[in-house]
C-alpha cells in the first residue's frame, strides 16, 4: 500500500531529474526554471487562495519582496544570495504575518483589499526608485529599486555560487535548472505534509464551517495567521530565487497581467490541492511561452481559460483527475460503495 | 448538588428588540436540562450568547464553574469545557468524518499555539476521536467524506466532536429535530449513555415534548426572551400559560399518554 503511494511521485521525480540530460536544450531549459519558480508561487498562493478560501490580492507583491530585498542585500551589501534567499523569506514571512494579524481582526474582506492595497503600493513603489541606491551604486542618479528599468539592469544581482559552480539562468542553465527543481520539489512535498497536518485540518474547518471551527476550539486568527504568513514565505523563497537566477527584476513581475495568469493557474488547477496547481503551472506556462507571438491576445486566451474553469469545471485539473480516477481506475470500489448503501 | 452553570440577568438586544430580557437560571452539576419554547422565544439566542459564538450577552453575566466567562472569546469558552452543536446541521464537507471528530480532539484540547506545536501526538488525538465515533456508533464509516452524511449522520457527528474536546457541559440544539420515531430512540439512548458514562451535564433545546420532557431533570420554558415557567418536567407541562402560549389546550390529553414522570 505504501509502496504503491511512492510510485507515482518518484516517477515524477525521476523524470524532473533526467529531463536536463534527454533534451539539454536551453529553450525547454529557461521554460521548465520559470515552470518551478512560478509553480512555486502558485503553489503558495493556493495556501491561502484554495486552503483558506482567503483571497490575497497582493500574493504576487510578497514574491516581488522576496526578489527585491534578496537581490538588494546581496547587490548592495555583499552578501552571500544562499544567506539573503533565508532573510528575505523570513522578511516576507513576517510582512505576511503582520498584514494578516492586523486586517483579519476586522474581516476577511478587510484582509482582501489591504492586500490590494498592498499590492499597488508596493508597485508605486518599485517604480519611483525608492531614493538613490547607496555608495557607488548611486552614482550617476541610479535608485534603490532601479525604477523600470528593473533592479539589476546596470550592475546585475550576484548568481548562487556552490564552489566553483555559478548557478544562473544564463549560457549553461543546468545548474539552476537542478536547483530550481531540487528545491521545487522540496517545497511541494514540505507544502503537502503542511495541509496533512493538523494545521492544514484548522484551515480547512476554518474554511469549511468557521462558525462551527471556533465551537471546536480553534482560534481562527492564529491559524489564518499562520497559514497565510507560510504561503508568504514561500513566495518570497521563490522571488529570491527568481532575483538570483535572472540578474534582474522588473516592476513587470508583479504587474496586474502577471497576477492574473497566477491566479488561473491556481483556479485552473483546481483550489485546494498543492499538486493542481503545479501540475496547471507545467501547462499553462508553456502555453503562455508559445503564445507570446500573440502579444495583447495571449490575455484573452488566458481569460477563456479562466471562465471556462470557474463556469463549466470549478473543481479544475484536480478536481477532473480525481473524476477519472474513480470513474475508470477505481470502477468497481466505486460501484461497490453505491451499491453497498 | 452543585451549580456548574449560573446565567444571571442575561440580555441581548438586537437595534431595540430584546431578543433576551433578563433572563435568569442555574444548571445543577450532572443533571439534563431542558428550554423549550415557541418559535423566535430566544433559546438558540440563549446558546449563542452562553458560548459567545457567534456574539456575546449585551448585558449580564454567565459563571461557568465559579468563574465569569461572558467575556472570553469562543475558543477559550470550548477549552474551559463547554461544547455545543447547532440547530442548523453544520458539517466540515471536505472532511472524513474521523478528521471532522479530529477537529474537536485536537482543537478542542490543545488551547494554544505553543501547546499544538510541541505536545501534540497524532495517536493520542486520533484515539481520542476515534473513541468519539464509537461512542455514537459511526466507527464503520469513518473514511467516509461528510459530504454525503444524512441529517442522521450529521447530528450524531456534531455530538461525536462535541464530545471530543472532552466537554463538561454539553449544549445541545435540537439534537432530534427531523429525524424518524427510531432516531429519536436511537439518540435518546445514546444522550443517556453518555449522561450515565461520562457525567457529562447537558443542557437540551427541543420542539418534541416526549422527548424533551422524559429526559429533562429541569424543564425552562422561554416566551419572548423572558422566562415563563421553570421547573421539574410534570409542573411545567400542567402550567397553565405554557399551555396557552406553546403547548395548546390538546397537549392536556396528549400528556397523559405520554406518562411524564
Amino acid at each position: 500500500m505504501k509502496v504503491k503511494k511512492l510510485f507515482a511521485p518518484l516517477i515524477i521525480i525521476c523524470l524532473i531529474m533526467f529531463i536536463p540530460l534527454l533534451f539539454p536544450n536551453p529553450f525547454l531549459m529557461h521554460l521548465l526554471i520559470s515552470i518551478f519558480l512560478f509553480g512555486l508561487v502558485c503553489e503558495s498562493w493556493d495556501l491561502s487562495m484554495g486552503y483558506l478560501g482567503l483571497f490575497n490580492f497582493g500574493h504576487l507583491a510578497f514574491f516581488a519582496i522576496g526578489a527585491y530585498s534578496s537581490g538588494m542585500l546581496a547587490l548592495y551589501y555583499g552578501i552571500s544570495p544562499w544567506i539573503t534567499m533565508i532573510v528575505s523569506s523570513i522578511i516576507t514571512f513576517i510582512l505576511g504575518l503582520l498584514i494578516s494579524l492586523v486586517t483579519l481582526r476586522a474581516s476577511e474582506f478587510a484582509f482582501s483589499l489591504i492586500s490590494f492595497a498592498f499590492q499597488s503600493m508596493f508597485m508605486h513603489w518599485v517604480r519611483s526608485g525608492g531614493g538613490p541606491a547607496p555608495g557607488e551604486f548611486g552614482m550617476g542618479g541610479a535608485t534603490l529599486t532601479g525604477g523600470t528599468q528593473g533592479l539589476g539592469a546596470k550592475f546585475s544581482i550576484p548568481p548562487f555560487q556552490l564552489g566553483p559552480i555559478i548557478i544562473r539562468a544564463g549560457a549553461n542553465k543546468i545548474p539552476a535548472y537542478y536547483l530550481t527543481a531540487i528545491i521545487f520539489v522540496i517545497v511541494t512535498y514540505a507544502m503537502y505534509i503542511l495541509v496533512n497536518s493538523r494545521f492544514g485540518l484548522a484551515a480547512v474547518a476554518l474554511r469549511d464551517s468557521k462558525t462551527y471551527a471556533i465551537s471546536r476550539g480553534i482560534n481562527p486568527l492564529t491559524y489564518t495567521a499562520i497559514f497565510i504568513s507560510i504561503s508568504t514565505f514561500f513566495a518570497g523563497m521563490a522571488g529570491s530565487l527568481y532575483a538570483h537566477l535572472m540578474g534582474v527584476v522588473g516592476p513587470e513581475i508583479i504587474g496586474w497581467s502577471n497576477v492574473v495568469i497566477m491566479c488561473c493557474i491556481v483556479e485552473f488547477g483546481g483550489l485546494g490541492t498543492i499538486f493542481g496547481p503545479a501540475a496547471a503551472s507545467f501547462l499553462l506556462i508553456s502555453l503562455t511561452y508559445y503564445l507570446a507571438g500573440l502579444s495583447a491576445y495571449k490575455n484573452i486566451i488566458i481569460a477563456l481559460i479562466m471562465l471556462f474553469t470557474l463556469l463549466i469545471w470549478p473543481t479544475g485539473m484536480a478536481g477532473a483527475a480525481s473524476w477519472f480516477k474513480s470513474r475508470y481506475l477505481n470502477r468497481k470500489i466505486w460501484e461497490k460503495r453505491r451499491g453497498g448503501v | 448538588m452543585d451549580e456548574l452553570l449560573e446565567c444571571i440577568e442575561i440580555s441581548k438586544f438586537f437595534g431595540d428588540f430584546a431578543a433576551l430580557n433578563n433572563v435568569s437560571f442555574s444548571v445543577n452539576e450532572g443533571s439534563i436540562f431542558g428550554i423549550a419554547g415557541p418559535n423566535g422565544a430566544g433559546k438558540t439566542t440563549l446558546f449563542n450568547v452562553i458560548t459567545c459564538n457567534p456574539f456575546p450577552p449585551s448585558s449580564g453575566k454567565v459563571v461557568f464553574e465559579g468563574e465569569e466567562i461572558q467575556k472570553l472569546k469562543p475558543y477559550e469558552i470550548v477549552h474551559k469545557g463547554i461544547a455545543r452543536t447547532f440547530q442548523i446541521p453544520v458539517v466540515f464537507y471536505n472532511l472524513n468524518y474521523l478528521k471532522s471528530v479530529m477537529v474537536g480532539s485536537i482543537y478542542g484540547t490543545l488551547t494554544n499555539l505553543k501547546q499544538n506545536v510541541f505536545g501534540y501526538s497524532r495517536n493520542r488525538y486520533e484515539k481520542n476521536a476515534l473513541q468519539a465515533l464509537e461512542l455514537v456508533g459511526l466507527t464503520s464509516k469513518r473514511n467516509d467524506l461528510t459530504v454525503h452524511a444524512s441529517l442522521y449522520d450529521l447530528k450524531l457527528l456534531m455530538i461525536a466532536s462535541a464530545i471530543a474536546t472532552k466537554p463538561k457541559l454539553l449544549f445541545l440544539d435540537e439534537p432530534v429535530s427531523g429525524l424518524t420515531d427510531h432516531e429519536i430512540e436511537l439518540i435518546w439512548a445514546l444522550i443517556l449513555k453518555l449522561h450515565k458514562e461520562s457525567d457529562i451535564t447537558m443542557v437540551i433545546i427541543e420542539h418534541i415534548m416526549k422527548f424533551l420532557m422524559n429526559i429533562s431533570d429541569d424543564v425552562m420554558v422561554l416566551n419572548f426572551g423572558e422566562v415563563i415557567c421553570r421547573g421539574i418536567p410534570r409542573n411545567v407541562a400542567n402550567d397553565e400559560e405554557v399551555i396557552k402560549c406553546y403547548l395548546g389546550e390538546e397537549f392536556k390529553d396528549v400528556f397523559e399518554k405520554m406518562k411524564i414522570r
